[in-house]
């Protein structure tokens, strides 16, 4: 049944939180490369972009003669909001891998569908009539009782004075012109083109912020902040083919900031750092930001100690001997026996420049991988 | 917004009161809402009234069938539709489901074990004819809603005569029974009368006026199943008018007389108006096509909001544009008209009918051509297919209504109502008096006479009745329980 833009856009936001919610949370939990804070993010710019497509849908909607959305047109609707919130979460530098963020969507997206198909018609006899709308019109329930008396009459008029304007509009089917539905309709784009705007630009407006200290007790939330500037300003110049040596480990959450050396594999195949006080990279692989696994070790009974406290979702930073800094992003952490060491997981090829801390406990044999790939990188050299 | 009509505002509205009844032995039984036709606007919302738990005792059917969908059927097999014939509307349009869902097209799919009526139904807009139900499927589920939610036990079976006010609140219907009159208090009354019958043109009741006795003639909406035996097997000059689906129905039967006889039926097709494409509309043949009676938008989108806002004059001239004579497009139908018109029986005339008469053996059809020339048709029969009656005051009923009371009619022959489907001047103490289908035309929704707009009215008129403190509202717990049990058919 036809909708419309009020419908439209009370439908996408309540979809959001049922199905879309518990649906984040479940593909969360499901999927491989999806942490839970990307997930909700990616519900979150999921639905602001999906109201800037509802307004898109109903202004061609609007231009069809009979003003109709055929079925097949939301089934379409896919092929846009997949790649466009792809794009966007990518921009952003919150994106999960596209076939990760392309199941992650087809669940939201057919979640939503079913609940439209079958639940809501269900629970709300009137939404399919209404336009889709959850909450009925109030004009509806306010019409007063009929006028009887003639003293009646003049209470009677009063909505009808408010609607004066309508008077003048007229129902041209093929027109393109100024049509009744147009303010409104472009309040609310107006309303989702800031309210989207002020999203994607909130993090320049923290310009000002010092960018971020060597010092790893930063609070998160600042972090976080600093982090989008640098984010936002230099995602353009990251050549993936460049080996840039790293200098330094930042692992704030895990406690670690430590000079890096570099380590090579011995015949057996075991990797050692050659100074328990700091970690070593594994310089027979890939550096930090460039394309491929670049691998870090460290006791944990020492410099990777806080490497139990490692979370999916966390941010650490490798600074780089030409000032430059790699800011990665933890997917998951893992801890296996050294006998079970997931090499291929570990060293695999990829064409994404990734980054795994590898602690070891010698007297166990226990080992702790913290799997994280590149968020961004800036070339700015350290300012202190 | 007057609600007054001058001539009524100054008599006395003729109020009814117990004693008076009493005085005249009337029979009077106790209810709290009666609707008055038992067709499928009575049906739609006593249906959404049992939904939501109001007891069978609680409201009155009066109508001449026993069966919701009678007069439906009727104007059906009238047509010359059969039970496999497709109607017009969407398989989510469901008069005997509340919520539209599951749509007719799954319960087709599983019986016809064929994804074809979900593929259609999904591209419906795009391609193709889109999914409609058939007769008989309409038929067959509204039979079960109706014995599920306790028809029989609602209805009596007859008609009603008039309607009053009590002068203390509510109403009495009196109705007709064989020995003497009855009567039902109600609080609340609901209208849903259905059209009159057909519609009679100037033309055609001054033909009727001048050679009375004459059966050359009928409407389409008449029984013409022995009339089209006949032209067919003799061979015929045949002339239908208008270019609605009652219309390609008719020419649809004549082409299969014509092929089962082998005799030389000719077809002339009056049409008003060649379409010209200056609507917006797909067209062929002398036909608008249109899938539904109105354009989509007009039964739940943008459209539905302006027309419901916009002032009486603005919105009645947009009925009757928007709601124009449109058939759906059949490809069979443009391939047979097509086919007809190369082989040279069928011929389409566009132009006013100014008269028709008879000359002994036929009937001359008089047309004012576009072009200013005027032609005359002479031929064995003539078809009228102009629609049905739009004026509801032909109901003996509301005329006597309109006679004494404030209620009035719209330019387009509903009654005036309000947008919650209330009658303007309708009502009496507390007690509302609510129309909806035909007899709501003009009102503040464009396509009063479909099931959508029938389920419309009833969810609006229901939620009325709630707020007065008749029924329940259909809260979302309570809707889910409803659904629940039509799924598992569990009696009311
Ligand atoms: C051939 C045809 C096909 C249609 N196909 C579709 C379709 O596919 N989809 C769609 O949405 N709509 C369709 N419609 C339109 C609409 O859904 C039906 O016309 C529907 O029956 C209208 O319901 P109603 O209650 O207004 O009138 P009706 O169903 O006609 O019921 C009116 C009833 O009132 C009774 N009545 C009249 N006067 C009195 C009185 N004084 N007292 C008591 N009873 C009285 C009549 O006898 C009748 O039974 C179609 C209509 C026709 C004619």
């Amino acid at each position: 049944m036809t909708p419309t833009l009020a419908g439209r856009v009370q439908t996408r936001l309540a979809l959001a939180l049922v199905p879309g919610v518990p649906v984040a949370l479940a593909a969360a939990g499901l999927l491989d490369h999806l942490t839970l804070g990307r997930a909700l993010i990616g519900l979150l710019v999921i639905t602001v972009l999906g109201l800037v497509w509802d307004a898109a849908y109903q202004a061609l909607q609007d231009r069809r003669w009979d003003r109709d959305w055929p079925p097949l047109l939301t089934l379409l609707s896919w092929v846009p909001e997949a790649c466009a919130s792809w794009l966007a979460l990518n921009a952003l530098g919150s994106a999960a891998p596209r076939g990760t963020h392309l199941v992650f969507f087809t669940l939201l997206w057919s979640a939503a569908l079913l609940v439209r198909a079958a639940v809501l018609p269900v629970l709300l006899p009137h939404w399919r009539h209404e336009g889709q709308r959850l909450v009925v019109a109030r004009a509806r329930a306010a019409i007063p009782a009929p006028a009887r008396a003639p003293e009646a009459t003049t209470t009677a008029e009063e909505p009808a004075a408010e609607e004066a304007p309508a008077r003048s509009r007229g129902f041209s089917l093929g027109a393109l012109g100024l049509r009744p539905g147009t303010p409104r309709f472009a309040t609310v784009a107006l309303f989702v083109g800031v309210f989207g705007a002020v999203l994607l630009l909130a993090p320049l407006l923290g310009h000002d912020t010092p960018p971020p200290a060597a010092d790893p007790r930063l609070t998160h939330g600042e972090e976080h902040q600093a982090m989008k500037v640098e984010r936002v300003r230099r995602l353009h110049a990251w050549d993936t083919t460049k080996r840039v040596l790293p200098a330094y480990v930042e692992f704030p959450a895990a406690g670690v900031d430590t000079r890096l050396g570099m380590t090579l594999m011995k015949e057996n195949g075991v990797l050692v750092t050659p100074d328990p006080r700091h970690a070593a990279w594994y310089g027979q692989g890939a550096a930090p930001g460039q394309r491929g696994p670049a691998v870090v070790i460290g006791s944990t009974d020492a410099i990777f100690q806080g490497l139990a406290h490692a979370k999916a979702g966390q941010q650490l930073r490798v600074v780089r001997t030409d000032g430059s800094r790699v800011a990665f992003t933890v997917d998951r952490v893992m801890t296996v026996d050294a006998r079970a060491f997931p090499t291929q997981e570990v060293y695999g090829a990829t064409r994404r420049p990734l980054l795994r801390l590898v602690g070891y406990d010698a007297e166990s044999g226990r080992n702790t991988i913290v799997f994280a790939h590149a968020a961004w990188v800036t070339a700015a050299p350290m300012e202190d | 917004m007057t609600t007054i009509p001058e001539q009524a505002a100054d008599a006395p509205e003729r109020l009814v009161s117990d004693e008076q009844l009493d005085a005249a032995r009337i029979p009077v039984t106790r209810v709290g809402l009666a609707t008055i036709g038992g067709g499928l606007g009575s049906f739609a919302l006593v249906d959404r009234l049992r939904v939501a738990g109001v007891p069978a005792e609680e409201i009155a059917v009066l109508g001449a069938h026993t069966s919701p969908g009678a007069a439906f059927q009727a104007r059906c097999t009238a047509l010359g539709m059969t039970d496999d014939s497709r109607l017009r509307s969407d398989a989510t349009a469901r008069i005997d489901n509340l919520w539209g869902f599951p749509g007719y097209a799954g319960g087709e799919a599983r019986r016809t074990r064929s994804l074809r009526p979900l593929t259609r139904q999904l591209l419906q807009g795009v391609a193709g004819e889109g999914s409609s139900p058939t007769v008989a499927t309409v038929r067959a589920a509204l039979d079960k809603e109706a014995r599920r939610i306790g028809w029989p036990l609602m209805t009596s079976g007859i008609p009603a005569d008039y309607l009053f006010k009590r002068d203390a609140g509510g109403y009495f219907v009196i109705c007709r029974k064989k020995g003497g009159m009855v009567a039902i208090r109600c609080d609340h009354v609901h209208l849903a009368l259905g059209a009159p019958g057909p519609r009679t043109t100037p033309e055609v009741a001054a033909y009727r006026e001048a050679f009375p006795g004459s059966t050359r003639l009928t409407s389409a909406y008449d029984d013409n199943a022995a009339v089209l035996r006949q032209l067919a097997n003799r061979g015929a000059n045949v002339v239908v008018r208008g270019a609605g689906p009652a219309a390609v129905q008719l020419l649809e039967q004549l082409a299969a007389g014509r092929i089962r006889h082998g005799r030389d039926l000719h077809i002339w097709h009056v049409v008003r108006s060649w379409p010209d494409g200056s609507t917006g509309h797909d067209q062929r043949l002398g036909f608008r096509h249109q899938a539904l009676d109105f354009p989509r938008a007009a039964y739940t989108g943008a459209l539905r909001d302006e027309l419901r806002r916009a002032a009486e004059e603005e919105r009645l001239d947009a009925f009757e544009r928007l709601g124009a004579p449109t058939t759906p497009r059949r490809k069979a139908v443009d391939e047979l008209l097509d086919g007809a018109r190369a082989a040279g029986w069928y011929d389409a005339v566009v132009g006013e009918v100014e008269s028709f008469a008879d000359d002994g053996a036929q009937i001359a059809t008089r047309v004012l051509l576009q072009n200013g020339e005027r032609m005359t048709i002479a031929a064995d029969h003539v078809f009228d297919a102009t629609g049905l009656e739009t004026d509801a005051g032909q109901h003996a009923l509301v005329a006597d209504l309109l006679a004494f009371s404030p209620v009035a009619t719209n330019r387009l022959g509903g009654l005036r109502t309000t947008p919650d489907w209330t009658v303007e001047g309708g009502d009496s103490g507390d007690g509302r008096m609510f129309a909806s289908g035909r007899t709501a035309r003009g009102g503040h929704y464009g396509p009063v006479d479909s099931f959508t707009g029938l389920q419309q009215a009833a969810l609006s008129i229901a939620d009325t009745l709630a707020t007065a403190g008749f029924g329940e509202r259909l809260s979302p717990l309570r809707s889910a329980r409803g659904w629940l049990q039509w799924i598992g058919g569990k009696s009311l």
